[in-house]
């Protein structure tokens, strides 16, 4: 026992056990001194805890041969400390770290799987956007040009054919317009993958093309109101806001059956705040969470909060509308592009 | 004759431009650019009466080059040419000092139309452009105007109404089937859209309106 006074020792040990850390030390042998339940945990270890004291480190490594050797290398004369960082046990992601102490070693381990999951939903969300920019940009100028310069020489013939083939003049025109219509839907679709308007104007005007296009097609009235977004947002936060909001309007267009959307963005000094609410049928929200494949929109929604560290909370009842909050913190210091 | 300048990052779009205007006997197409650093060099060089200009080029805006062109060539028009039907760009182009714009799936006829047009010292807006317009202008899309006009939605009414009637949070979430934190939201907005401090104010407010009696 390297402890001589008993009270540092409780101290000590009930500072390791409810650490929000994996903690373990060792002698300078690799005999353990300290360890705590949430080490055994992380590493996937069943052992008991008091078993585990004073029993070599090295013993309990053997099925993670990387780990073993860096620990073996901190134990050594080289001392080296190490970071293995996000590396994956028992389908967890954990930061196991090691350093020298005077008379042996500190490892700890931190399980940062939220912290991962939410960076693979982040990047897969990144490469989702840039594909579909790529997209629009691709029928925008490729296949959108094109048919425009293919309308513009359609236009041109008019004159010859109502002059030396009048009997095709109708099958003309109902070409020409097919065309237009081509060049309509191209447009929409390529507005839905990505906004020009958004990047170009932010988001309250994306906002209101959104509800123009959805009143348009006669789906409900919607009210939009906004205060305090003069200024531009981060691009991401403005991205991610207009999506969810893109996913509540169709949300709200396929099922709600309302007569009314109102949709509320305010600024804050603090956080943006969204919130729509819908005079509609409502739903069962219990149910649709444990629907796995119903509820995909709503957690759709949550984790885009999230990804931009926002709190999403829905309300509703079978015939009582549905009412969305997502309130976004805004740091303080953040730059706010103009 | 109307010096034509063409500027646009599409050359199957260019070539489609230039050979229809070949029939136009009072247009020449003096010059022509796929991007903005090209067009700029191409105008000043050519000083064309009117250039036909796309928003979305590489390296720049056509809505910048418009303002740049107005300033350094008052006497060259600018005939917006784009895809773009929304109010922001048509507005934009037109705060740039653009006389026209045409949407791209104009027909040749609309589009030496607009072009005379824009030459004679007139302006032209595609049909569709101008429904836009009118709407814009009628509607009024000023941030300040909207936050000033927009009354309290039914809901929000309704919340006054509790808050008025001294129900606390979980009251008026219980009453209305929503959480309190919801209600919370609601408060927050409802000051913030009337520009109130505190729920003295709200029902004082309230009471004012009529929300309640």
């Amino acid at each position: 026992m390297i402890f001589s006074n008993t009270e540092t020792y409780d101290l000590l040990v009930s500072l390791v056990g409810n650490a929000p850390y994996g903690i373990l030390t060792t002698d300078l042998e690799g005999g353990i001194s300290i360890v705590n339940q949430q080490f055994l945990d992380d590493l996937g270890l069943e052992n008991n805890l008091n078993d585990v004291l004073e029993s070599s480190v090295l013993g309990y490594l053997n099925g993670v041969p990387d780990l073993m050797k860096d620990v073996k290398n901190c134990l050594g004369e080289s001392c080296q400390p190490f970071d293995r960082l996000a590396v994956v046990y028992n389908g967890r992601y954990l930061n196991i770290r090691g350093r020298s102490l005077s008379k042996g070693i500190i490892l700890t381990t931190e399980d940062v799987t939220a912290h991962k999951e939410m960076e693979n939903f982040q990047s897969m969300l990144d490469g989702q956007e840039a594909e579909r920019r790529r997209l629009a940009t691709e029928i925008h100028d490729g296949v959108g040009a094109t048919l425009s310069a293919l309308a513009m020489n359609l236009e041109g013939m008019r004159a010859n054919i109502e002059q030396k083939m009048p009997e095709m003049v109708g099958r003309y025109d109902n070409a020409r317009q097919l065309v237009k219509a081509v060049n309509r839907d191209l447009r929409n679709i390529s507005h839905a993958l990505m906004p020009g308007t958004l990047i170009d104007f932010g988001l309250v005007q994306a906002i209101k093309m959104l509800c123009k296009t959805a009143e348009e097609n006669g789906a409900f009235k919607i009210n939009f109101f906004y205060k305090g977004l003069g200024k531009r947002l981060p691009q991401n936060m403005e991205l991610s806001l207009y999506r969810i909001t893109q996913e509540i309007v169709n949300n709200a267009i396929k099922y709600s059956e309302a007569e009314t959307l109102n949709i509320q963005l305010i600024r804050y000094p603090d956080s943006i705040l969204l919130m729509t609410e819908d005079d509609g049928i409502g739903f069962d929200k219990a149910a649709m969470e444990k629907d796995k494949r119903k509820g995909i929109g709503l957690q759709n929604i949550k984790t885009r909060a999230k990804s931009i560290g926002g709190y999403f909370n829905i309300d509703t009842q079978p015939g009582k509308g549905v009412s969305t909050t997502i309130d976004v913190p805004l740091i303080k210091n953040e730059p706010i592009t103009q | 004759m109307i010096k034509l300048f063409i500027a646009d990052d599409h050359k199957v779009f260019r070539d489609g431009v230039s050979s229809i205007l070949e029939s136009a006997e009072d247009v020449e197409v003096v010059g022509e650019a796929g991007n903005g650093r090209e067009a700029t060099d191409g105008i000043r060089q050519y000083k064309p009466d009117v250039v036909l200009m796309d928003i979305s080029m590489p390296d720049a805006s056509g809505i910048d080059l418009t303002k740049v062109i107005r300033k350094d060539l008052p006497n060259t028009k600018v005939l917006i040419f784009s895809m773009h039907h929304e109010s922001s760009y048509i507005m934009k182009a037109l705060e740039a000092g653009a006389s026209g714009y045409l949407l791209k799936d104009a027909g040749s006829t609309e589009m030496i139309n607009a072009i005379r047009t824009v030459f004679n010292n007139g302006t032209y807006y595609s049909p569709e452009v101008s429904g836009v317009l009118i709407e814009h202008l009628t509607k009024g899309t000023n941030p300040k105007d909207e936050a000033d006009g927009t009354p309290l939605t039914k809901r929000e009414t309704e919340i006054l109404k509790l808050i008025a009637e001294e129900y606390s949070n979980p009251e008026i979430a219980t009453k209305l089937f929503i959480s309190p934190r919801t209600v919370d939201t609601h408060r927050r907005n409802i000051l913030a859209k009337l520009e109130l401090k505190n729920t003295a104010s709200l029902v004082k407010y309230a009471i004012k309106n009529n929300v309640v009696s």
